[in-house]
């Protein structure tokens, strides 16, 4: 696997972990699950892909949802 | 290499691409199963979550005023950003789920031409929140 294709993940995983932390939430099962894939070549299972689609789902909801214009 | 395309485009043109030959050839450039594996869904799928996490932070900056400016010292989120993000974000969206869908549905497909424009919508996902300042 290409380097240059691992890094974006491991970023975005990094910025995952510190802002689900700052939340309050259970990070570790993500945080550790990108490093075993990126360092040790381990698999993970369609449950694990389908709780981190779920998550990204509801963060494009909220993402998503209708902007207040600017004030003057 | 030439000669050997040469050997090759001879012999499909003399067995009328039937044959021995040709069957190989056909089974070489066919995938019988899906080379885009998990492993690669879930850090697509990671690196995605990382820029909408960077979004969610953005978003949940106090919104600017029209005629105030944003800074270090005074943060604050601009309309015309966010929707910049949203579209950013809409655009990985339309590659993503059907290439999730895709995947899930025919693992015994190619799918790899279908990770390309997943890959390409994530990267402008994160131009767009570099090039606003949103994240390093």
């Amino acid at each position: 696997m290409n380097i240059a294709d691992i890094l974006p993940a491991i970023a975005g995983a990094m910025l995952v972990v510190k802002q689900l932390a700052e939340a309050g939430r259970d990070v570790k099962p993500i945080a550790s699950k990108v490093y075993d894939i990126a360092i040790k070549g381990v698999n993970v299972t369609q449950a694990e892909i389908d709780l981190l689609e779920a998550l990204t789902d509801e963060w494009s909801a909220k993402i998503q949802a209708p902007l207040e214009p600017e004030a003057p | 290499m030439r000669r050997l395309a040469l050997v090759l485009i001879a012999a499909l043109s003399l067995g009328g691409c039937a044959g021995p030959l040709a069957d190989a050839l056909r089974l070489a450039t066919t995938s019988f199963a899906n080379p885009v594996g998990l492993n690669e869904i879930y850090e697509i799928d990671a690196a995605y979550a990382g820029l909408e996490r960077a979004s969610l932070a953005y978003f949940a900056l106090r919104q600017c005023r029209a005629s105030e400016t944003a800074s270090l010292a005074n943060p604050c989120s601009r309309y015309a950003v966010k929707v910049k993000l949203q579209a950013a974000d809409r655009a990985v969206r339309k590659v993503l789920i059907p290439f999730r869908a895709f995947v899930k549905a025919h693992d015994t497909v190619q799918a790899s031409d279908l990770i390309g424009p997943v890959r390409d919508a994530i990267a402008s996902y994160r131009a767009t929140l570099t090039t606003n300042g949103v994240i390093p």
